[in-house]
């Protein structure tokens, strides 16, 4: 087991002695996705929001809230196994079979393993994924908020950036860019899922489940366009995601010159989310 | 106004840093230049995003209930964490007694940080380098002074189980035999925590 996975079962263990503590129903959904992971992901993210909502429940009535050092012994039985875990999600230690893996698919490239990078890539970054023969540049990320942290596109978000210009060669592409930066929601991924949240609150069908995904563009300007929901949870719910998206403004993604010049561009997204997160 | 500049902030450290589970968070500017840096990025105060101590309370206590789970919390690394003593201050003010504060520290900082910082955290992990001095200025261009009255101090005024240093084995700068007089004088200072490792040169 990766640490990865290794870090998600013991904060899934913990969760769980929460909720069993204080009378919480809890029900925690196998996880089935098999690659690494940084040991949360939006899902697990909503779980502690709902336990933080029913322990708030449970205070307001009076009653205890049992938390303090509560999985102290879960995480003393845990040390030993995570300290022989090696941590796989290390950019640096991407070793050069990996990168030679790297498919090159319609002019941009999409590593073989969605690893996002810092939020401002590096010169250095930037030439790790460049190839002499493509012309354009596509970064796949994740969790902006955490800028030494990388993460999987299964989780959260996925971003498809890229620079696609017929005069553009790689060289003057390196050359030429500074930084690449992603587009972001305000506040980044937790605050756009508790702003669906919170929208969606009053109208959401309470008993939909399942996972969403929506694809859209971050326009230069901020607006979003071409949002579409490729993967769905029922009718309803999918109209009402969609048209949220249709209010939303994010930043652009922007590459910045040499030059210091900062030029926004068209960036693909697709947004994963599941439910039921946002409707308690 | 109270601010920081912090280059990283990492979730769910289960065993890096301390008891439970805990984020670290990584302050801008520090007073060494060792020659193996993991984070050059720190050496520059101005590097890194600008925080309030308000604003980082916000982001972090995402995991507010892991913390208090497993009576975990922040480790303030960087960077040097005890140059920013107002920041820490304001932070534990928001985040309360039950949160673990602990710094990553060099403990090459004057005086007076430690000892107003030392009510306020509620453990150290140093940053020792070597104790012999010549050793510690060739390898980090200062000298150990502070470090070792600083690391006295602590020892004397509370409890010695608060603070676990770390002795590296640095290569073509210290001995084994530099390392284990290191650990016997630390071990006759009163340090009761000594982790001993070896710097893996990439």
């Amino acid at each position: 087991m990766t640490k990865g996975k290794q870090t998600c079962k013991i904060l899934k263990e913990i969760r769980k002695q929460i909720a069993a503590e204080n009378d919480i129903k809890l029900v925690i959904e196998e996880c089935t996705y098999q690659g690494d992971c940084l040991g949360t992901c939006p899902k697990c993210e909503a779980e502690v929001r709902y336990l933080e909502r029913e322990l708030e429940k449970r205070q307001r009535m009076g009653k205890a809230a049992v938390v303090a050092g509560l999985s102290v012994g879960l995480m003393a039985s845990s040390q030993v196994a995570m300290a022989q875990q090696p941590d796989t999600l290390d950019i640096n230690k991407l070793d050069e079979e990996t990168l030679r893996g790297i498919t090159i698919t319609e002019g941009y490239v999409v590593p073989p393993k969605s690893y996002s990078f810092h939020h401002s890539l590096t010169q250095e970054e930037i030439n790790k994924w460049l190839v002499p023969e493509m012309k354009s540049l596509v970064v796949v990320g994740g969790d902006l908020r955490h800028p030494d942290v990388l993460e999987y596109e299964n989780y959260g978000i996925a971003y498809q950036m890229y620079v696609n210009k017929d005069n553009l060669t790689a060289d003057s592409l390196l050359k030429n860019t500074t930084h690449l930066y992603a587009p972001q929601f305000e506040g980044g991924e937790s605050v756009l899922l508790e702003f669906i949240s919170q929208n969606l609150g009053k109208n959401a069908d309470g008993n939909a489940y399942g996972d969403m995904e929506v694809a859209f563009t971050v326009e230069p300007n901020g607006k979003l366009s071409h949002i579409d929901i490729i993967k769905g949870v029922n009718e309803q719910l999918d109209a009402q995601v969609a048209a949220l998206f249709k209010f939303m403004e994010w930043k652009p993604a922007i590459w910045e010159l040499n030059s210091g010049e900062k030029i926004p561009f068209a960036c693909q997204c697709v947004q994963k989310l599941h439910f039921p997160m946002i409707t308690h | 106004m109270n601010t920081a500049k912090i280059f990283g902030i990492s979730r769910h450290r289960l065993t890096t840093d301390g008891e439970g589970v805990t984020t670290l968070v990584a302050f801008s500017g520090c007073p060494l230049r060792c020659k193996y840096c993991l984070n050059k990025a720190s050496w520059e105060p101005e590097k890194g995003r600008l925080y309030t101590p308000e604003q980082l309370f916000e982001e972090v206590k995402i995991d507010q209930l892991y913390f208090l789970a497993t009576k975990g919390g922040i480790t303030f690394g960087g960077g040097e964490p005890l140059l920013l003593v107002e920041f820490i201050k304001a932070f534990r003010e928001l985040c309360g007694s039950q949160w673990q504060l602990l710094a990553e520290t060099s403990l090459n900082v004057p005086f007076e940080n430690v000892e107003t910082l030392d009510t306020v955290l509620d453990g150290y992990i140093v940053d020792i380098k070597d104790l012999n001095p010549e050793i510690y200025k060739a390898y980090t261009g200062k000298d150990n002074i502070l470090v070792m009255s600083n690391l006295q101090w602590l020892l004397q005024h509370g409890d010695p189980n608060r603070i676990m240093v770390r002795v590296p084995h640095i290569p073509d700068f210290n001995t084994d035999d530099d390392v284990e007089r290191s650990k016997e004088r630390l071990e006759k200072m009163g340090v009761t925590s000594i982790d001993e490792f070896q710097y893996i040169i990439r």
